[in-house]
């Protein structure tokens, strides 16, 4: 769940979708979601003073409430 | 705004072109401006003079798409949350679109502070300013939330303004978002007994209460 909200609202930011990569890590307590976006895309996800990173990670917590599993976001380069 | 002119057969015919250019349905064409300059003459049996029909169509990007699009994202983003949820209101003005809705999440969509519906207001923000190029504001609002929490501030305000002038020390409050750090400078602006300001950087900024200076 956690997954396809981080999934849509990236790939609705960048240019380009299809070479979001976006890979989940599952563990006993936590979860965790590696993304990988295009260079040029890179400031899209993260927005002025990682605003866009921030809200996105704000609303993946949220989601996750429900699955119960705590869930962390790494945006890789 | 597109300005664009288009002739075809007739001009129901340059209507379909018109929406075919600017990527639309042909009937939301008519919710767009269409100026027709000339009817066109169709000729008798192909014999005569025939004329195609011309119309002018004054599209303005912002007019319809931005509000299909706001329901559309905050649709994907709330259907992915596992939130169901009503609109009950929607409103778009000239700089705004106004959004109200219920669910059975609320507390879950709002978060601690409006921390969650701020973020998810930020977002669709973004989304649908890149998606339509439009520069309204989006605002969120669930259950009425916004004027609850407009209250809520006003009050905590006076209530601060009011230990201050019994104290004489300043009083800083939680750290605010721009929006309701506004909303104090406002609710106090006009108290002779007290000031504000605001201070630190970035997300942690927040609105300090002082007494006035008397002398100055």
């Amino acid at each position: 769940m956690c997954k396809e909200v981080v999934e849509y609202i990236v790939k609705s930011l960048v240019d380009r979708p299809d070479q979001v990569e976006l890979r989940e890590i599952e563990g006993d307590k936590s979860t965790i979601l590696e993304l990988r976006v295009p260079k040029d895309d890179m400031g899209k996800v993260i927005g002025k003073h990682g605003r866009i990173a921030r809200a996105i990670r704000t609303v993946m917590t949220a989601a996750s409430v429900k699955s119960g599993k705590r869930v962390v976001l790494e945006i890789l380069d | 705004m597109k300005v664009i002119e288009v002739e075809g057969k007739t001009v129901e015919d340059a209507k379909r072109r018109a929406a075919e250019e600017l990527g639309l349905n042909a009937d939301s064409v008519d919710d767009n401006l269409v100026e027709i300059i000339d009817e066109g003459k169709s000729g008798i049996f192909g014999f005569g003079v025939s004329r195609p029909a011309k119309i002018r169509v004054t599209y303005n990007a912002d007019i319809k798409d931005v509000g299909a699009n706001v329901k559309t994202v905050l649709n994907e983003i709330l259907t992915r949350m596992g939130v169901k949820y009503i609109i009950n209101e929607f409103h778009e003005g000239e700089s705004k679109v106004y959004v109200e809705f219920e669910s059975d999440d609320s507390g879950l969509i709002i978060g601690k502070k409006g921390r969650n519906l701020e973020a998810i207001q930020f977002i669709v923000n973004v989304i649908v300013s890149q998606q339509t190029s439009t520069e309204k504001k989006i605002i969120l609002d669930i259950e009425g939330y916004r004027a609850k929490r407009e209250r809520a501030i006003k009050k905590v305000s006076f209530e601060a303004a009011k230990k201050v002038m019994r104290t004489g020390k300043p009083v800083v409050l939680e750290p605010m978002n721009p929006f309701e750090r506004r909303l104090v400078h406002l609710s106090l602006q006009n108290h002779d007994k007290v000031e504000t300001k605001s201070e630190g950087m970035g997300i942690y900024r927040k609105v300090k209460i002082l007494p006035k200076n008397v002398s100055e």
